[in-house]
Protein backbone atom coordinates (compact mmCIF):
# COMPACT_ATOMS: atom_id res chain seq x y z
CA UNK A 1 0.00 0.00 0.00
CA UNK A 2 1.49 3.69 -0.79
CA UNK A 3 2.11 5.49 1.81
CA UNK A 4 -0.15 8.34 1.01
CA UNK A 5 -3.37 5.67 1.25
CA UNK A 6 -1.93 4.75 4.36
CA UNK A 7 -1.72 8.78 5.58
CA UNK A 8 -5.21 9.63 4.27
CA UNK A 9 -6.67 6.32 5.70
CA UNK A 10 -4.94 7.21 9.43
CA UNK A 11 -6.60 10.91 8.53
CA UNK A 12 -9.78 9.82 7.69
CA UNK A 13 -10.02 7.24 11.07
CA UNK A 14 -8.43 10.11 13.08
CA UNK A 15 -11.59 12.09 11.56
CA UNK A 16 -14.55 9.25 12.72
CA UNK A 17 -12.68 9.47 15.95
CA UNK A 18 -13.08 12.80 16.79
CA UNK A 19 -16.49 13.50 15.07
CA UNK A 20 -17.81 10.33 17.54
CA UNK A 21 -15.67 11.67 20.06
CA UNK A 22 -17.82 15.33 19.46
CA UNK A 23 -21.13 14.25 18.05
CA UNK A 24 -21.84 11.54 21.69
CA UNK A 25 -22.54 13.00 24.81
CA UNK A 26 -20.37 12.11 27.56
CA UNK A 27 -23.14 10.83 29.64
CA UNK A 28 -23.52 11.11 33.12
CA UNK A 29 -20.46 9.85 35.42
CA UNK A 30 -20.02 6.73 37.60
CA UNK A 31 -20.25 9.04 40.96
CA UNK A 32 -19.40 5.68 42.65
CA UNK A 33 -15.85 5.07 40.79
CA UNK A 34 -15.48 9.31 40.69
CA UNK A 35 -13.51 11.46 43.00
CA UNK A 36 -14.77 12.74 45.92
CA UNK A 37 -13.70 16.80 46.05
CA UNK A 38 -15.62 17.72 49.04
CA UNK A 39 -17.18 15.87 52.19
CA UNK A 40 -18.85 18.01 54.35
CA UNK A 41 -21.84 17.30 56.69
CA UNK A 42 -25.53 18.26 55.76
CA UNK A 43 -25.94 21.57 57.87
CA UNK A 44 -22.33 23.28 56.72
CA UNK A 45 -23.20 22.69 52.89
CA UNK A 46 -26.60 24.58 53.30
CA UNK A 47 -24.86 27.21 55.39
CA UNK A 48 -22.40 27.83 52.96
CA UNK A 49 -24.91 28.25 50.50
CA UNK A 50 -27.74 30.12 52.10
CA UNK A 51 -24.38 32.62 53.92
CA UNK A 52 -23.00 33.00 50.39
CA UNK A 53 -24.58 31.39 47.24
CA UNK A 54 -21.96 32.97 44.84
CA UNK A 55 -19.08 31.92 46.59
CA UNK A 56 -20.66 28.31 47.40
CA UNK A 57 -21.28 27.79 44.21
CA UNK A 58 -17.70 28.38 42.69
CA UNK A 59 -16.81 25.84 45.53
CA UNK A 60 -19.24 23.34 45.14
CA UNK A 61 -21.45 23.55 42.20
CA UNK A 62 -20.79 20.36 39.75
CA UNK A 63 -18.23 18.99 42.14
CA UNK A 64 -18.72 15.29 43.50
CA UNK A 65 -18.96 15.47 47.14
CA UNK A 66 -19.92 13.64 50.17
CA UNK A 67 -22.43 15.13 52.61
CA UNK A 68 -23.58 13.47 55.82
CA UNK A 69 -26.71 14.16 57.55
CA UNK A 70 -29.60 12.93 59.15
CA UNK A 71 -32.74 11.84 57.28
CA UNK A 72 -35.82 13.64 57.43
CA UNK A 73 -37.75 12.59 54.33
CA UNK A 74 -37.30 9.77 51.66
CA UNK A 75 -39.74 10.71 48.78
CA UNK A 76 -40.24 9.66 45.17
CA UNK A 77 -40.22 12.57 42.49
CA UNK A 78 -42.36 13.12 39.65
CA UNK A 79 -40.37 10.73 37.66
CA UNK A 80 -40.00 8.50 40.21
CA UNK A 81 -36.57 9.07 41.49
CA UNK A 82 -36.07 8.67 45.25
CA UNK A 83 -35.40 11.86 46.69
CA UNK A 84 -33.48 11.96 50.32
CA UNK A 85 -33.78 14.71 52.73
CA UNK A 86 -30.92 15.25 54.96
CA UNK A 87 -31.18 17.96 57.66
CA UNK A 88 -29.59 21.31 57.22
CA UNK A 89 -29.64 22.35 60.79
CA UNK A 90 -32.15 25.15 59.23
CA UNK A 91 -35.53 25.35 59.23
CA UNK A 92 -36.01 27.32 55.65
CA UNK A 93 -34.73 24.18 53.50
CA UNK A 94 -32.77 21.30 53.47
CA UNK A 95 -29.63 18.96 51.51
CA UNK A 96 -32.29 17.11 48.75
CA UNK A 97 -30.46 14.00 47.28
CA UNK A 98 -31.65 12.29 44.19
CA UNK A 99 -30.59 9.04 43.66
CA UNK A 100 -29.78 7.66 40.24
CA UNK A 101 -31.22 4.66 41.27
CA UNK A 102 -33.78 2.91 43.88
CA UNK A 103 -31.58 1.83 46.88
CA UNK A 104 -31.78 -2.01 46.96
CA UNK A 105 -33.00 -1.99 50.38
CA UNK A 106 -34.84 0.50 51.81
CA UNK A 107 -35.80 -0.87 54.73
CA UNK A 108 -32.52 0.14 56.30
CA UNK A 109 -33.54 3.49 55.73
CA UNK A 110 -34.77 4.72 59.22
CA UNK A 111 -35.99 8.53 59.71
CA UNK A 112 -33.62 10.04 61.81
CA UNK A 113 -30.85 7.62 60.87
CA UNK A 114 -27.60 9.19 59.82
CA UNK A 115 -26.06 8.90 56.44
CA UNK A 116 -23.98 9.58 53.82
CA UNK A 117 -24.78 10.39 50.29
CA UNK A 118 -22.14 10.95 47.64
CA UNK A 119 -23.45 13.25 44.70
CA UNK A 120 -22.91 15.78 42.43
CA UNK A 121 -23.99 19.56 44.25
CA UNK A 122 -26.24 20.88 40.81
CA UNK A 123 -26.81 24.42 43.14
CA UNK A 124 -28.79 25.94 45.25
CA UNK A 125 -32.91 26.79 45.72
CA UNK A 126 -35.15 26.47 48.43
CA UNK A 127 -32.80 23.74 49.55
CA UNK A 128 -29.17 22.57 48.15
CA UNK A 129 -29.65 20.18 45.31
CA UNK A 130 -27.55 17.13 44.72
CA UNK A 131 -28.35 15.25 41.85
CA UNK A 132 -26.58 11.42 40.18
CA UNK A 133 -26.29 10.46 44.00
CA UNK A 134 -25.80 7.31 45.74
CA UNK A 135 -26.10 5.82 48.95
CA UNK A 136 -22.79 4.99 50.92
CA UNK B 1 -42.33 39.18 34.76
CA UNK B 2 -41.08 41.40 36.80
CA UNK B 3 -38.53 45.60 37.60
CA UNK B 4 -37.36 45.07 41.24
CA UNK B 5 -34.30 47.27 40.26
CA UNK B 6 -36.03 50.52 42.63
CA UNK B 7 -35.96 48.20 45.83
CA UNK B 8 -33.11 45.97 44.84
CA UNK B 9 -30.73 47.34 47.22
CA UNK B 10 -33.25 46.64 50.32
CA UNK B 11 -32.65 43.18 49.76
CA UNK B 12 -29.42 43.12 48.81
CA UNK B 13 -28.76 39.17 48.26
CA UNK B 14 -30.97 37.04 46.50
CA UNK B 15 -30.74 33.70 49.66
CA UNK B 16 -32.65 36.85 52.05
CA UNK B 17 -35.32 37.77 49.83
CA UNK B 18 -35.70 33.67 49.39
CA UNK B 19 -35.82 33.50 53.55
CA UNK B 20 -37.88 36.44 53.95
CA UNK B 21 -40.30 35.30 51.44
CA UNK B 22 -40.31 31.78 52.96
CA UNK B 23 -40.41 32.67 56.79
CA UNK B 24 -44.42 32.62 56.87
CA UNK B 25 -44.34 29.17 55.12
CA UNK B 26 -43.28 27.76 58.58
CA UNK B 27 -46.51 28.84 60.12
CA UNK B 28 -48.16 27.83 56.40
CA UNK B 29 -47.41 24.54 57.26
CA UNK B 30 -49.50 24.34 59.85
CA UNK B 31 -51.96 26.53 58.68
CA UNK B 32 -55.72 25.14 58.13
CA UNK B 33 -56.66 28.14 55.25
CA UNK B 34 -55.19 29.67 53.09
CA UNK B 35 -55.19 33.64 53.13
CA UNK B 36 -53.33 36.61 50.94
CA UNK B 37 -51.10 37.23 53.71
CA UNK B 38 -49.59 33.77 53.30
CA UNK B 39 -46.54 33.25 51.16
CA UNK B 40 -47.36 30.56 48.56
CA UNK B 41 -44.26 28.45 47.71
CA UNK B 42 -43.81 26.07 44.67
CA UNK B 43 -41.24 23.34 44.63
CA UNK B 44 -42.77 21.62 41.36
CA UNK B 45 -43.37 24.23 38.96
CA UNK B 46 -42.29 24.33 34.90
CA UNK B 47 -40.27 26.04 32.55
CA UNK B 48 -40.12 25.37 28.83
CA UNK B 49 -37.96 27.03 26.47
CA UNK B 50 -38.78 26.73 22.65
CA UNK B 51 -36.12 27.70 19.80
CA UNK B 52 -37.23 27.98 15.89
CA UNK B 53 -34.12 28.13 13.88
CA UNK B 54 -33.91 27.93 10.11
CA UNK B 55 -32.39 24.30 10.45
CA UNK B 56 -34.04 23.20 13.85
CA UNK B 57 -36.12 23.78 16.60
CA UNK B 58 -35.51 22.97 19.92
CA UNK B 59 -37.19 22.77 23.38
CA UNK B 60 -36.16 21.82 26.49
CA UNK B 61 -38.47 21.17 30.34
CA UNK B 62 -37.42 21.94 33.81
CA UNK B 63 -39.89 20.65 35.67
CA UNK B 64 -38.31 21.30 39.22
CA UNK B 65 -38.64 25.54 39.07
CA UNK B 66 -39.32 26.65 42.21
CA UNK B 67 -41.30 29.47 43.10
CA UNK B 68 -42.37 31.92 46.21
CA UNK B 69 -45.84 34.13 45.86
CA UNK B 70 -46.97 36.92 48.67
CA UNK B 71 -50.02 37.99 47.05
CA UNK B 72 -50.49 40.82 49.37
CA UNK B 73 -46.99 42.12 49.10
CA UNK B 74 -47.19 41.30 45.58
CA UNK B 75 -43.72 39.38 46.12
CA UNK B 76 -42.54 36.80 43.58
CA UNK B 77 -39.37 35.14 43.80
CA UNK B 78 -39.01 32.19 40.53
CA UNK B 79 -35.76 30.07 40.85
CA UNK B 80 -34.58 27.63 38.88
CA UNK B 81 -31.30 25.20 38.02
CA UNK B 82 -30.27 25.40 34.65
CA UNK B 83 -28.66 21.54 34.76
CA UNK B 84 -32.49 20.74 35.41
CA UNK B 85 -33.44 21.56 32.21
CA UNK B 86 -34.00 18.42 30.19
CA UNK B 87 -34.15 18.07 26.07
CA UNK B 88 -34.84 15.05 24.02
CA UNK B 89 -31.40 15.29 22.64
CA UNK B 90 -28.69 14.14 25.43
CA UNK B 91 -25.82 15.75 22.80
CA UNK B 92 -28.03 18.97 22.89
CA UNK B 93 -28.41 19.01 26.51
CA UNK B 94 -25.16 18.55 27.39
CA UNK B 95 -24.20 21.78 24.94
CA UNK B 96 -26.66 23.68 26.53
CA UNK B 97 -25.20 23.28 29.79
CA UNK B 98 -21.50 23.37 29.03
CA UNK B 99 -20.81 26.01 25.48
CA UNK B 100 -23.97 27.83 25.97
CA UNK B 101 -25.11 28.36 29.76
CA UNK B 102 -21.79 27.33 31.77
CA UNK B 103 -23.95 25.95 34.34
CA UNK B 104 -21.38 25.07 36.23
CA UNK B 105 -20.65 28.49 36.88
CA UNK B 106 -24.07 29.90 37.04
CA UNK B 107 -25.77 27.54 38.39
CA UNK B 108 -29.12 28.82 38.23
CA UNK B 109 -31.83 31.15 36.87
CA UNK B 110 -33.29 33.81 38.87
CA UNK B 111 -36.17 36.48 38.73
CA UNK B 112 -37.22 38.39 41.51
CA UNK B 113 -39.59 41.48 41.92
CA UNK B 114 -43.11 42.61 42.15
CA UNK B 115 -46.76 41.77 41.28
CA UNK B 116 -48.73 45.44 39.41
CA UNK B 117 -52.02 44.89 39.16
CA UNK B 118 -55.33 47.57 39.61
CA UNK B 119 -57.00 44.90 40.75
CA UNK B 120 -56.19 42.77 43.87
CA UNK B 121 -56.11 39.22 43.41
CA UNK B 122 -58.80 37.74 46.34
CA UNK B 123 -58.18 34.19 46.89
CA UNK B 124 -61.59 34.28 47.80
CA UNK B 125 -62.60 34.88 44.14
CA UNK B 126 -61.91 32.54 41.41
CA UNK B 127 -61.05 33.78 37.88
CA UNK B 128 -58.24 34.94 36.19
CA UNK B 129 -55.83 38.21 37.18
CA UNK B 130 -53.99 39.68 34.21
CA UNK B 131 -50.87 41.15 35.97
CA UNK B 132 -47.78 43.14 35.17
CA UNK B 133 -44.92 41.89 36.50
CA UNK B 134 -41.91 43.64 37.01
CA UNK B 135 -38.41 43.22 38.30
CA UNK B 136 -34.89 41.79 37.72
CA UNK B 137 -34.06 38.67 35.23
CA UNK B 138 -30.97 37.06 35.90
CA UNK B 139 -29.37 34.44 33.72
CA UNK B 140 -25.83 33.72 32.79
CA UNK B 141 -24.98 35.67 35.55
CA UNK B 142 -26.23 38.40 33.90
CA UNK B 143 -29.01 40.63 35.36
CA UNK B 144 -31.50 42.38 33.37
CA UNK B 145 -34.50 44.29 34.49
CA UNK B 146 -37.75 42.40 33.26
CA UNK B 147 -41.50 43.23 32.66
CA UNK B 148 -43.91 41.54 31.24
CA UNK B 149 -47.06 40.34 31.26
CA UNK B 150 -48.69 36.95 33.56
CA UNK B 151 -52.06 35.41 34.52
CA UNK B 152 -52.76 34.90 38.17
CA UNK B 153 -55.48 32.02 38.23
CA UNK B 154 -57.71 31.60 41.11
CA UNK B 155 -59.46 28.26 41.68
CA UNK B 156 -61.27 27.06 44.64
CA UNK B 157 -58.91 28.52 46.72
CA UNK B 158 -55.59 27.17 45.05
CA UNK B 159 -53.41 29.36 43.07
CA UNK B 160 -51.45 29.14 39.69
CA UNK B 161 -49.77 31.36 37.69
CA UNK B 162 -47.89 31.57 33.90
CA UNK B 163 -46.14 34.00 31.96
CA UNK B 164 -44.88 34.12 28.45
CA UNK B 165 -41.59 35.96 27.89
CA UNK B 166 -38.50 36.31 25.08
CA UNK B 167 -35.41 35.97 26.32
CA UNK B 168 -32.49 37.17 23.82
CA UNK B 169 -28.83 35.08 24.78
CA UNK B 170 -27.31 37.84 23.40
CA UNK B 171 -28.81 39.96 26.09
CA UNK B 172 -27.14 37.59 29.05
CA UNK B 173 -23.69 37.10 27.52
CA UNK B 174 -24.59 33.92 26.10
CA UNK B 175 -22.54 33.79 23.05
CA UNK B 176 -23.68 31.40 19.92
CA UNK B 177 -21.17 30.08 17.68
CA UNK B 178 -21.17 30.94 14.14
CA UNK B 179 -21.02 27.72 13.02
CA UNK B 180 -25.10 26.93 14.69
CA UNK B 181 -26.23 29.82 13.94
CA UNK B 182 -28.84 29.01 11.88
CA UNK B 183 -29.43 26.18 14.85
CA UNK B 184 -30.24 28.30 17.64
CA UNK B 185 -33.11 31.51 17.65
CA UNK B 186 -31.83 34.91 18.53
CA UNK B 187 -35.06 34.81 20.29
CA UNK B 188 -36.19 32.19 22.55
CA UNK B 189 -39.88 31.98 24.10
CA UNK B 190 -39.52 30.82 27.82
CA UNK B 191 -43.12 29.95 29.36
CA UNK B 192 -43.12 29.45 33.36
CA UNK B 193 -45.96 27.88 34.73
CA UNK B 194 -46.69 28.04 38.30
CA UNK B 195 -48.46 26.39 40.36
CA UNK B 196 -48.89 26.51 44.37
CA UNK B 197 -51.25 23.90 44.28
CA UNK B 198 -49.18 20.84 45.59
CA UNK B 199 -46.19 20.36 48.13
Amino acid sequence: MKNSIKIIIGLALVGVAVAYMLLTPKGEINITKAATAHELNAGALYAAFSEDETAANAEYAGSVIEVKGILTAVEKNDTDQFQLSLDAEDDLGAVVCTLTQAPADLTNLEIGSSVTVKGICTGYLFDVVIDQAVLL
Amino acid sequence: MLEWASSIQAFPNQNYMSKLLLLPLVALTFACSLNAQETLVSRTSTTTFYSHAPLEDIEAVNNRTTAALNLEKGEIVVKMLIKHFEFENALMQEHFNENYMESETYPSALFKGTIVTENPIDINVDGDYEVEVKGTLTIHGVEQAHTGVATITVADRQVSGKTVFIARPKDFDIEIPTVVVRNIAEEIEVTTTLDFGSK
